[in-house]
């Protein structure tokens, strides 16, 4: 063999070593990586979602109507996190720390009552 | 100039054409619902309504047999009780006013800071709250066992004579629920009868839907969104900041948005009872109320000409629908 074809071959092997390890890295990710969902919120409610939330994955909740809301959140173990004021068209994220069944409520609307099961 | 006119007439008409169609839609969403809603485990039946209705006028469900519901929120006062400071209030810091009764079977809030999520939760609280009714629910339910008239009414509602604090709050809940506003004359107009209100009046559900933009919080056939809002009042009474987390900065001086229905026509207004005349509250908003940050987003400035001011009120006045006819219950006796 030729040094040529050598070196070819060798960088050939190096090329497809590389790429094997590149999509082997990129399927690992994409079991793990965490994901952000779109939730809209309107008047009087979320809309439905279709989507499974699994912990870590974030929420990026978008304001519809044409009024403000004040989201807060309650964990599965009673902690309450306020996720301040939505304006109008606003739009804002809220990554799930843990699995487990969440209550989305707006303190201005008390009628806005969603429950959110997250998986692990 | 033939040309001209026919592109005029043709604006006129689509721009009438657009303008109808948004009123239609307007309309649409403030028509009334065919039913009441129950919760399942308190359904309207008629037994439970006779019961809750007797209740609701006995005084002796308060410690000093002087004070029945219907003392503040009563009949003759569109189910309130027309008073800037409800009776035994006088001496609190931060009275509020009687909200009224009515179309409260549509509530998921109630109380001025929504500190009762159901109407079952709501009755018990004016009987045991110690500057109102001031009685406790278990002397209440040995008094009312000793009245031999309520066993037949307690009957015919459960199917059996035991009284328990739970039952009497099922009775007052049901009997509220029947509380629901008659048709008005804007009701009529919703439903296609161009006639049921005056020109000035149509005006002024423009003004209330675009300019004014009362309909951001008084929405829907009742005229609420059932949702808390500080509307820049000059109370300090925090109001619903009171009952949630003291970091929600947006729900400090929030009360519960009142419906506009059947308003009594000198007041008081709002949740201090501190206006007397709607000119005075419609002005308030006008104004946008004093700005501090748990101020209501939706407390925009907008100035109305006297017209337009005129023709909101006379709008406004088009909601009532009368007094409910209604039979005031003998008392069952001991």
């Amino acid at each position: 063999m030729n040094r040529k074809l050598q070196r070819w071959l060798l960088g050939m092997t190096l090329i497809t070593a590389t790429l094997i390890s590149t999509a082997g890295r990129a399927e690992q990710m994409s079991e793990s990586e965490p994901v952000v969902h779109n939730l809209s919120l309107t008047h009087h409610d979320f809309e439905d979602w279709t989507f499974t939330p699994r912990a870590s994955d974030t929420l990026a909740i978008t304001n519809k109507s044409d009024v403000a809301h004040s989201i807060y959140i309650t964990h599965p173990d009673g902690t309450v996190v306020n996720l301040d004021v939505q304006l109008p068209g606003e739009t804002f994220t809220w990554t799930i720390p843990a699995a487990g069944d969440y209550l989305l409520q707006c303190w201005i609307h008390p009628i806005i009552r969603a429950k959110m099961t997250v998986s692990p | 100039m033939k040309i001209r006119s026919l592109v005029m007439l043709a604006c006129t008409v689509f721009s009438v054409h657009v303008s109808l169609a948004d009123d239609t839609i307007k309309r649409s969403e403030y028509q009334r619902p065919e039913a009441i809603p129950a919760p399942a485990s308190n359904p309207l039946t008629v037994e439970k309504t006779t019961l809750g209705k007797t209740l609701f006028f006995d005084p002796r469900l308060s410690r000093e047999k002087g004070m029945s519901c219907a003392t503040c929120h009563s009949p003759d006062h569109r189910w309130s009780d027309g008073r800037i400071v409800p009776l035994g209030s006088e001496e609190l810091e931060q009275p509020r006013r009687t909200p009224t009764a009515m179309n409260s079977a549509w509530l998921n809030a109630l109380m001025w800071d929504g500190r009762a999520n159901s109407l079952e939760a709501q009755a018990v609280l004016p009987i045991t709250t110690p500057h109102e009714m001031n009685y406790n629910m278990n002397e209440l339910v040995q008094r009312l066992g000793e009245i031999k008239g309520y066993e037949p009414l307690f009957e015919s509602a459960y199917g059996d004579a035991e009284i328990t604090t739970q039952r009497i709050a099922m009775a007052l809940a049901t009997f509220q629920r029947t509380l629901v506003s008659n048709h008005s004359s804007f009701d009529r107009w919703v439903t296609g009868d161009e006639q049921a209100i005056s020109t000035s009046a149509q005006r002024g559900f423009e003004v209330f839907n675009d300019k004014a933009q009362c309909a951001a919080c008084h929405k829907s056939w009742r005229f609420t969104d059932d949702s808390f809002h500080d509307i820049g009042l000059d109370s300090p009474d925090l109001g619903r900041g009171k009952v949630i987390p003291v970091e929600v900065t947006i729900m400090q001086h929030a009360f519960k948005t009142p419906t506009l229905r059947d308003l009594p026509e000198n007041g008081p207004f709002m949740h201090d009872g501190s206006m007397s005349s709607l000119e005075e509250v419609v002005k308030h908003y006008e104004e946008g109320g004093i700005q501090r940050a748990s101020l209501s987003k939706e407390m925009k400035p907008f100035e109305l000409s006297e017209q337009e001011r005129a023709d909101l009120i006379a709008f406004l006045q088009t909601l009532d629908g009368g007094p409910l006819d209604l039979e005031v219950p003998v008392l069952p006796e001991e």
